[in-house]
């Protein structure tokens, strides 16, 4: 028997705790702006001031800032090594989130300067994040699929905002005449699937056997699948760039299969788990998975036979609220009483009686939400479809009843 | 005279909070050595990297420090043998659903 290595890696910093609650906050602030888009998703006309800022509140507010306290909790577990630096994140998350203020307000109020300047620091702020990232990642031994993926979301990323501080930039100087369109596409494409999908599979492949409990499953599949999302990605940004549609439809089945060998590698764990209950935020989690399937089936349908602009909005509405901010649901509810639990039980374990994860939860009011939540997705999603106002309205409303209980239910757990 | 039954007795009270089920049921608890009044037990976790890392194995060392007699206890964690499923006694693959 060889002894694991004896150092810690599980910091039980305040640093996790920064994002997630920001993040939060930036949740239950979307999903009243929200409202003032529905007019938008309406008339189909949806780069304008008030979408903008939902998306980027949605994106770089809610999902981003999640995305990065998990990772500075997640990443020393999942990887085992400790992160580079905690005193960076904390920098790095004040400069992020003066600036992500002060984009939001550049995007709303249609004030270019602003949205330039703060746009650099919110781009700074996620290249000290990137920056950390690597670092850590590069002090592993050895690389494994999981970090390689990890790696691969944190160039799409890197991508991502390199071309969103340019199409602002343009806002203002207006100095990229037609290419400017091609970018705006890329800049979404490279964003939601090159960064987020590509780091929530990172994470699931870990995630995924270690709440269900599961043993024996196979591993050449998350293996082929890094090689074929960076081939899907470059035939689709290189169509989009070229005007060849034939490349693009081509690039987004490439992307599609791959999500598809996704949950066919998510199904394999399952079948092989020993955890038979799965809990409701990690059965989210995978609902998640779900609704993410329609759109990325659909994309190459919707462009190769032109489908329509409404579908098309539709189906970037569902990815980005039905696959990423759902997903993100459901990992909270696992990571908040985590973190919560190391910080304040991990002491007391085998001294007294400690409580379980589990009772840091309401588990009925959390299905609760996650229910109402799923309605008002797939509500607001036929509501652009069929551009039904009152539709739209009544989704919008549940959504909002939700997260106003799921935010309650996350400042609970630290009364416990 | 401390006994190793004394030492897994401990140990029946030390859960994996996400799974609750104590870490003898569940095939955690490799080996323990006494000699005289220092206890060394080795340990291994369901998964690599498992968060609960620090947690359980701070756990396993509280709980033995508290039998009366022991003045050390070393718990090492391990991966060799990686644990794995069959580890676990019959009561705990039922109270996870899967006999
Ligand atoms: C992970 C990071 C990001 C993601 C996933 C993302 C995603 C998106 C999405 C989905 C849109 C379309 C919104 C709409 O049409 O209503 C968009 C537009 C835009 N983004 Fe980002 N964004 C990110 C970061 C940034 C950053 C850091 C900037 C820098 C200032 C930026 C600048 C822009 C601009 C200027 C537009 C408007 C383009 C137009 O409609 O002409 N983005 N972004």
């Amino acid at each position: 028997m060889f002894p694991a290595a004896a150092t810690s890696n599980t910091p039980i910093s305040k640093l996790p705790f920064y994002f997630l609650l920001t993040g939060v906050v930036a949740f239950l602030l979307l999903n009243v702006i929200l409202y003032l888009g529905i007019p938008s998703f309406i008339d189909g006309n949806v780069r304008g001031p008030v979408l903008w800022t939902a998306a980027h509140l949605t994106l770089l507010g809610w999902a981003m800032m999640v995305a990065m306290g998990a990772m500075y909790q997640l990443v020393s577990v999942a990887l085992q090594v400790p992160i580079y630096s905690e005193k960076l994140g904390y920098i790095q998350f004040f400069v992020y989130t003066i600036g992500i203020l002060g984009l939001l307000h550049g995007f709303f109020w249609f004030q270019p300067s602003v949205l330039v300047t703060f746009g650099i620091l919110t781009v700074i702020g996620i290249l000290l994040f990137i920056f950390n990232m690597c670092k850590t990642i590069s002090m592993m031994p050895e690389q494994t699929y999981i970090s390689q993926f990890i790696l691969s979301a944190l160039v799409y990323l890197f991508i991502t905002i390199l071309i969103g501080i340019t199409l602002a930039a343009n806002f203002k100087w207006s100095f990229l005449g037609e290419i400017y369109q091609n970018l705006f596409y890329t800049h979404i494409l490279t964003g939601v699937v090159g960064w987020f999908t590509l780091l929530i599979f990172g994470f699931s492949f870990k995630m995924v056997p270690m709440f269900s409990l599961s043993h024996g499953f196979g591993e050449t599949l998350p293996k082929r699948m890094l090689p074929i999302t960076h081939i899907g990605m470059i035939a689709t940004i290189l169509g989009l760039f070229t005007g060849f549609m034939i490349l693009i439809v081509v690039g987004l089945i490439i992307v599609a299969l791959n999500y598809i060998l996704f949950l066919l590698h998510v199904k394999d764990i399952l079948q092989k788990r020993m955890k038979k209950k799965l809990d409701v935020g990690f059965t989210t989690a995978i609902m998640a998975v779900l609704f993410g399937l329609v759109p990325m089936l659909l994309f190459p349908l919707t462009l190769g036979f032109n489908l329509g602009n409404r579908l098309l909005i539709s189906l970037v509405y569902l990815f980005i609220f039905g696959w990423i901010s759902y997903s993100i649901m459901g990992y909270m509810y696992k990571i908040v009483p985590f973190l919560w639990w190391t910080k304040k039980y991990s002491d007391l374990i085998g001294r007294a009686n400690v409580p379980l994860l589990k009772d840091l939860m309401n588990e009925r009011l959390a299905r609760i939400i996650f229910i109402t939540t799923a309605i008002g997705l797939i509500g607001f999603t036929i509501g652009i479809l069929a551009s039904l106002s009152s539709l739209l309205y009544l989704s919008q409303t549940l959504l909002l009843v939700a997260a106003i209980l799921f935010t309650y239910m996350v400042f609970e757990v630290f009364r416990k | 005279m401390i006994t190793e039954e004394m030492v897994m007795q401990k140990l029946y009270e030390v859960y994996d909070p996400e799974l609750g089920i104590n870490i003898v049921d569940l095939g955690l608890v490799y080996d323990v050595l006494i000699e005289d009044d220092i206890v060394n037990a080795t340990i291994t976790l369901t998964t690599p990297g498992c968060p609960m890392h620090d947690s359980i194995t701070a756990g396993a060392r509280n709980a033995i420090l508290q039998i009366e007699g022991v003045k050390r206890a070393n718990v090492e964690l391990t991966w060799t043998p990686a644990w794995n499923p069959e580890m676990m006694s019959e009561r705990a693959k039922n109270m996870l659903g899967r006999a």
